[in-house]
């Protein structure tokens, strides 16, 4: 076999199985730190997933609300070509404010939040800022952090934020077990059909469970809603903030696990002609 | 499988070791081996060929067809 080609399936393998051991690390670490631990803390480590915390659901968020609603700073220009054309502003922590004293006051707690590309947007042209009135951000994929005191949702919602790290785990064992038999025997093997084979069914497993998952969590889970009220009128053209359970379905992860599948079966009909070849004297 | 090598008989009559036999045909003896224990899935005409010039015999000498369903 060529020399560089082993060392580059060396390398690879030993980069696998590093990962997954700092993987089955991290997991280990996590587990431990929801049994034994009060709040996550590890000294001064903290764990992402904790049941003090809550766990990772995926929402998605729709925002509408008017300019006069919020305080606006000017930001400096980013795009200096467009300088003059348009104008950048940067939305100013009022926002964040207003969500908690709002879930304050339906005595609820947001406990927190994120959202994608929320901080930086274009807003009116040639500085008229008047021209837009009214601003939605539409269909933001983002993450609240929740818990549950149903048992069963409990069960779901934790298992879906350690889903990603055990599967993880599970495929940086498949492909370093892979590249070790390519390292060891670059043919058409049994053992490398196997590797394949488990790392197409284990992304395909992922993307089903992640989906089923998501699908019961949207239809357990309600929709959260913030309105604005305005001496005890909902406020249209103020805010209003529409929190609700995402369906996640990983369709590039899906598609990859698809195609592994069935280039398993082209593994195994090649280990097959392999062992035929092998065995012709 | 019911084609049988009769290889181990006519190297008896022959006289002849199984090693020395690989080395006059060009194979390994753990290829023979293979053969003579029949787990081998084929048999190029090159080695059949070498093996039939160095025992100077016929390719029927060496593979015979057993019917299976005949002899159970």
């Amino acid at each position: 076999m060529d020399k560089n080609r082993k060392g580059v399936f060396a390398f690879l393998q030993r980069i696998t199985n590093w990962g997954f051991w700092i993987c089955l690390l991290v997991l280990l670490l996590s587990v431990a730190s929801e049994i034994f631990t009060r709040d996550g803390a590890m000294g001064s480590i903290y764990i992402g997933n904790h049941h003090s915390k809550g766990y990772s659901i995926p929402v998605t968020v729709l925002l509408n609300y008017a300019d006069s609603t919020f305080v606006y700073g000017k930001d400096e220009q980013i795009d200096h070509a467009l300088a003059g054309t348009y104008s950048y502003y940067r939305q100013s922590t009022i926002f964040a404010d207003s969500l908690r004293q709002r879930a304050v006051m339906n005595g609820c707690e947001l406990k927190s939040s994120t959202y994608n590309n929320l901080t930086q947007y274009r807003i009116g042209q040639n500085n008229d800022v008047a021209n837009w009135e009214y601003y939605s951000f539409g269909n933001l994929d983002g993450f609240l952090i929740a818990n549950t005191s149903k048992w069963s949702l409990k069960t779901l919602i934790i298992l879906n934020a350690y889903l990603g790290l055990i599967f993880l785990v599970l495929v940086f064992y498949c492909l370093s077990e892979f590249f070790y038999s390519l390292r060891t025997n670059l043919s058409f093997t049994i053992a490398t059909y196997k590797t394949v084979n488990r790392t197409g069914l284990l992304l395909l497993i992922y993307v089903l469970i992640r989906f089923l998952i998501s699908v019961v969590l949207a239809i357990f889970s309600t929709n959260i809603f913030f309105e604005s009220i305005t001496d005890g009128i909902p406020n249209i053209v103020a805010l209003d903030i529409n929190v609700r359970p995402r369906i996640v379905f990983d369709f590039t992860l899906f598609l990859v696990g698809l195609s592994l599948w069935g280039v398993s079966a082209l593994f195994k009909k090649g280990a097959y002609i392999e062992s035929e070849n092998n065995l012709t004297i | 499988m019911p084609i049988i090598i009769n290889l181990d008989k006519i190297l008896q009559k022959r006289k002849m070791k199984s090693a020395e036999l690989a080395a006059l045909v060009g194979i390994t003896t753990a290829n023979l081996s293979i053969l003579k224990t029949g787990k081998a899935k084929a048999i190029r005409f090159s080695t059949l060929e070498a093996i039939c010039e160095v025992l100077k015999c016929q390719p029927g000498d060496i593979l015979e067809y057993v019917n299976e369903v005949n002899n159970m």
